[in-house]
């Protein structure tokens, strides 16, 4: 860091100017995304469907290649960017909570319930209920229901401890990652489905439906996550520090888990495992605007959001059967090393 | 003002400490001491309401702190812990910023006025100058100011340190108390420091209370508290306590527990002329060969004689500072004939201690072998005009044996039974 900082904008100002910046970043992110693909469709064209989606009038121009830019590309895209901004805040705020950069919103199972409640759901064939939604639900259900299980198991005496939560997690998932493998060994014709829902993709999402209740259940949990972000930065000074500065540390920890475990259980349940995005984002982030939550969260989340917007665009521009989630991991880990390796020095 | 009311602290309903009662006024600079595992930081959880009482009361200015929240508490007492290590590398300024956290709401931002607070309280640990840089990259005394400014932008009325010197070294124990103690006085806090150091806390604090065994054992003015008994009944150590002779506190040297020797192994009787440290690590060599060795004369709080106190020798002691007087003398004199050798160290003569001479002379005189250790040699050690060189001169002709250095003395002293 220069020996003269310059003099930094007070904080709401500095809020307002990143969110601002990074949030038209991921606006004109989602558009050119959902504007690129191997059929071209023309500007005037998804202008003119949006107009007579909203006055009523006729439209003057092709409709069906207005529906690949509105009802297939679109919906997928902003998928991709809830998906990839609660992976982000979650693995943000984990890390923030358990101060512990290795953190990321897998560690803690809700991501193995995931992917047991979908891989059930596809060997049942039960995918078709709620309207198609009934593997999204009983993927969200089972990573809940996982979630509960590690804060029970890592509550004693009416604390959560962090270092039990942690073993909670990593042994739980383990335990329900076999379960999984269970199941593929006996999944028959549905092996091929299962194998690919679990690498991660946003392939086929194309339910307005389902993007609109995962961009909710994201947004209210990220909403949620914010309002601890003071209260993280106070946890960095140790958490007997923290309660002296007031801090419900309970609340706090019980808190960031819950919707934490929320958001993750909703991306998961509508992409797989896409992994890697919620551990290196927050990195990212932290060495772009620095460790204050306040603006660390808000703006980790948006570029998270892009990342997997971009993340997700560029392999469908070449090959649409290339997955998302094999991706982020192939690019994930050699920028985690070389994070690691560029880390200031600490002293 | 903070206040214990028979407090009974401890964990999961197993009491570490019982029946604690204590105030800590403003202005006032109180010091927590006691053994490792007494239950100084498990008092300081409870005072900050981290940890509940089995029983009793802690009140803060009249109020149960239970009775208030959190932040409210957050807002009057403040705690610099051991252990100021920060997860992230917040600006040092942010940390510090962070101590205004109790005094927002629940989504407020600091404002300009909290940034003022925080700039004041930097200027007061001397930590603005590094306001700017990561807190990581600071040493554990510079974090420790920080966490001070931390603590000061709390703005609070009480205090508490927890081992804030742990891990540092003396000079930055010395800066980081005297901060606090600074801080205390123009601040009018009340503040309560726990230390591992004895000599720092009788140093440093007003008063101070001592626990061990599960209870406050004493408590009072430093010279009531830091006493060898207490010490060694809390410690189960011996220790040896002095008054500083300038600050006029209690002090502490640590005995090693090592026996020297444990019993005279030899017959020889050697009397040890000495003074202003030149016999110190003589009587311990002398010892530890199994000699029968007295000291003479010695004034009080010279390091010879704290010297042949902790070795628990026979000895001659003057009052500090004070010339031999007649009396001395003559037991010193006494003593010399009654040893088989007289060694007499490379003492600085002055009038105060010619008498030192005299005695060695007169030990001569009735037939004692007596050795002199001319190092420094006398003529430039002699402040009494010549009268020491003509003493020692005197000595060597009736027969005393003069050596170099102590090495020299030592092998000669060496082969005797």
């Amino acid at each position: 860091m220069a020996a003269e900082a310059p003099q930094r904008r007070p904080l709401p100002a500095r809020i307002a100017l990143l969110t601002s910046g990074f949030g038209a970043f991921l606006v004109v992110s989602i558009l050119l995304a959902a504007y690129i693909g191997t059929e071209h469709v023309p500007v005037a064209v998804i202008v003119d469907a949006a107009r007579s989606y909203l006055s009523g009038a006729p439209v003057v121009h092709e409709p069906v290649l207005a529906k690949i830019f509105w009802n297939i590309r679109l919906p997928r895209v902003a998928l991709g960017a809830a998906v990839g901004c609660a992976l982000t805040v979650a693995g943000g705020s984990l890390q923030g909570l358990l101060m512990n950069p290795l953190a990321d919103p897998y560690l803690i199972g809700v991501s193995s319930g995931a992917a047991l409640g979908a891989s059930a759901a596809i060997v049942l064939h039960v995918g078709h209920i709620a309207g198609g939604a009934g593997k999204a639900i009983l993927a969200f259900g089972a990573g809940a229901g996982t979630m509960l299980v590690v804060l029970w198991l890592a509550r004693s005496r009416g604390r959560v401890q962090r270092e039990s939560f942690i073993l909670a997690g990593v042994v739980v998932g383990s335990f329900l990652w076999a379960l999984v493998t269970v199941v593929m060994t006996v999944a028959g014709q549905d092996l091929q489905t299962v194998v690919f829902w679990l690498m991660g993709n946003l392939r086929g999402q194309t339910d307005w439906t389902v993007v609109c209740v995962a961009s909710l259940l994201v947004g209210v949990g990220c909403v949620a996550l914010y309002a601890y972000a003071r209260d993280l930065n106070l946890l960095a000074l140790g958490e007997e520090q923290a309660q002296q500065l007031g801090v419900d540390t309970e609340r706090l920890k019980i808190g960031v888990i819950v919707f934490s475990a929320l958001v993750t259980a909703a991306a998961v349940s509508v992409s797989g495992i896409i992994g890697f995005v919620g551990l290196v984002i927050p990195h990212i982030a932290r060495r772009l605007v620095g460790p204050d939550h306040r603006v660390l969260l808000p703006v980790a989340g948006l570029l998270g959001a892009s990342f997997l917007v971009w993340a997700d665009t560029l392999p469908r521009a070449i090959n649409e059967m290339f997955p998302v989630g094999v991706l982020t991991a192939v690019l994930g880990a050699p920028f985690f090393f070389y994070l690691l390796k560029t880390r200031p020095r600490p002293t | 003002m903070l206040e214990a009311q028979n407090l009974t602290v401890g964990y999961d309903g197993d009491p570490v400490l019982t029946g604690v009662s204590l105030t800590a006024a403003r202005g006032q600079f109180i010091g927590l001491v006691g053994p490792n595992g007494s239950g100084k930081s498990t008092l300081v959880r409870t005072l900050s309401r981290v940890l509940r009482p089995l029983s009793g009361r802690a009140l803060l200015d009249g109020a149960d702190i239970y009775s208030m929240g959190a932040r409210e508490l957050a807002r009057r007492l403040a705690v610099v812990s051991q252990d100021n290590t920060v997860a992230f590398d917040f600006a040092v300024r942010d940390v510090v910023l962070m101590g205004r956290a109790p005094h927002l709401s629940r989504f407020g931002i600091e404002g300009p006025r909290d940034y003022e607070i925080a700039e004041e309280a930097m200027m007061l640990t001397h930590t603005a100058i590094f306001a700017d840089r990561p807190i990581t990259e600071l040493s554990g005394g510079e974090r420790q100011r920080c966490m001070i400014a931390r603590a000061l932008a709390q703005q609070p009325n009480v205090l508490i340190l927890d081992e804030p010197t742990a891990h540092l070294d003396v000079s930055n124990q010395i800066e980081i108390l005297d901060l606090a103690r600074r801080l205390t006085m123009e601040r009018e806090l009340a503040t309560m420091v726990v230390l591992h150091d004895l000599n720092l806390a009788s140093q440093y604090c007003d008063h101070l209370v001592l626990i061990s065994l599960g209870t406050v054992v004493a408590e009072g003015m430093p010279q009531a508290v830091v006493t060898e008994s207490l010490i060694r009944a809390a410690y189960g150590t011996d220790v040896q306590v002095r008054l500083h002779p300038t600050t006029g506190r209690p002090y502490v040297t640590l005995l090693s527990r090592l026996p020297v020797s444990a019993a005279a192994t030899r017959q020889t009787k050697i009397h040890l002329i000495c003074g202003a440290g030149t016999g110190a690590r003589l009587m311990r060599h002398l010892r530890q060969l199994g000699f029968r060795v007295s000291v003479g004369a010695v004034n009080v709080a010279d390091t010879d004689q704290i010297e042949a106190e902790a070795l628990d020798l026979q000895r001659v002691e003057e009052a500090p500072f004070f010339p031999i007087a007649e009396e001395t003398h003559r037991r010193n004199a006494a003593m010399a004939r009654g040893a088989d050798v007289v060694v007499v160290t490379g003492i600085p003569i002055g009038r105060g201690n010619l008498r030192n001479l005299e005695a060695a002379v007169r030990a001569r005189g009735v037939g004692r072998r007596v050795l002199l250790i001319d190092e420094p040699p006398i003529a430039g050690r002699d402040f009494t005009d010549g009268e020491a060189t003509a003493l020692q001169r005197q000595v060597v002709n009736a027969g005393a044996e003069l050596c170099h250095d102590e090495a020299a003395a030592l092998a000669l002293l060496e082969g005797l039974p």
